[in-house]
């Protein structure tokens, strides 16, 4: 049934955008499995429960929509994590080697510290992470609300993805403010 | 590539609204930071919503679902303020993009997910910081007032549970 899908998608239209494999599964709520068949052009929108229409991605226009209905099967449902899935780690560090992982997928570099803006000083930066050389790729370590739990944890996002689907999973850890104060203060150049 | 053009590519959807003038683009938002946490509770760098009690929903990640919940969602809550449609509220993101914005609250209601789908942390205010609306990274829209407001909350919880909205009233610990 995926491999269907993919052939519906990637052929009989021509390729408009980068949408990338990624952002499908993303659209999809991680759902279905592609392989690493690059895809492009179209993103799946849920039309009922268990259906999709596959719609143009960039600038659609009802007239270049296709329509496909694709059943899901409940039980790849339960199989698969959603993409920005929460994911617990034992310790800090299995956290961050798991968001590593992640952002070096996508060529991730730790090259410059990733700022706070919300600090009672206008003026001093904060390092709550770490970016790429260009700012679009990196994470930082907040504690805040995870899954309704006040939880220490790492976001990871790629701005260089198509908008709603630039972050990645939040890779929790065992801690309070305190552990990501210490964490965060390695951070400083 | 200045700095408006880096923020404009996750903007863009926004351009016939700065050509209009319903959304102004401002480079520095630091002062607009600054008040914010001079008037509401902080903790890690984000406004601390469990020390003054506050509305929140976790958005649905479907397309569908994310694109209507959010709109609806903003829609109630300014209808619930009687925000006029000409107010400049202004939009400020702790996160890849360096500038705010004004933007015409008409404007807010209509496009309020394509700068909500951003990866970052995103607040929205009105001029005169009496209230404020959270998109969170993890994916939770918050609402609440710079000190606990316990009876105007409850109003506002009670409206949008009746709109059919699945959220949350947390009172203040």
């Amino acid at each position: 049934m995926t491999l269907g899908l993919a052939k519906m998608i990637t052929e009989g239209h021509d390729a408009l955008d980068d949408i990338s494999i990624k952002g499908l599964l993303a659209q999809l709520n991680g759902s279905l499995a592609l392989g690493s068949q690059a895809v492009k052009c179209y993103k799946a929108e849920p039309i009922r429960a268990g259906a999709y229409q596959i719609v143009q991605f960039s600038k659609p226009t009802r007239s270049n929509v296709g329509k496909f209905d694709i059943k899901r099967e409940a039980e790849e449902d339960a199989k698969k994590p959603k993409v920005n899935a929460t994911q617990r780690f034992s310790s800090y560090e299995n956290a961050r080697n798991a968001a590593l992982k992640w952002l070096e997928d996508y060529g991730f570099k730790a090259e410059k510290p990733n700022l706070a803006k919300m600090r009672l000083d206008p003026n001093f930066g904060k390092p709550v992470g770490m970016t790429d050389s260009t700012g679009k790729i990196g994470f930082r370590i907040e504690y805040g609300l995870v899954d309704g739990e006040m939880a220490p944890h790492i976001n990871v996002f790629d701005m260089t993805q198509p908008k709603r689907l630039q972050d990645g999973p939040h890779f929790e850890f065992p801690g309070t403010q305190e552990s990501v104060n210490a964490i965060t203060k390695n951070f400083y150049r | 590539m200045t700095q408006f053009e880096q923020d404009w590519e996750q903007f863009e959807e926004l351009s016939p609204f700065l050509n209009s003038g319903e959304v102004l683009y401002r480079s520095d938002p630091s002062l607009i930071f600054h008040e914010i946490v001079s008037r509401f509770p902080i903790l890690a760098h984000r406004i601390d919503w469990n020390k003054i009690g506050h509305l929140r929903l976790l958005v649905p990640r479907s397309a569908l679902e994310y694109e209507n919940t959010i709109t609806q969602f903003v829609e109630s809550i300014l209808w619930s303020l009687q925000m006029a449609e000409d107010e400049m509220l202004v939009a400020v993101f702790d996160g890849f993009t360096e500038g705010s914005l004004e933007i015409r609250s008409e404007v807010l209601r209509k496009m309020a997910h394509t700068f909500f789908s951003i990866a970052q942390h995103t607040y929205v205010v009105p001029k005169d910081y009496q209230w404020c609306l959270q998109y969170s990274f993890e994916g939770y829209l918050s609402f609440g007032f710079p000190s606990p407001h316990e009876g105007k909350l409850n109003s506002m919880f009670r409206l949008l549970m009746e709109a059919g909205f699945v959220l949350e009233m947390i009172k203040p610990t």
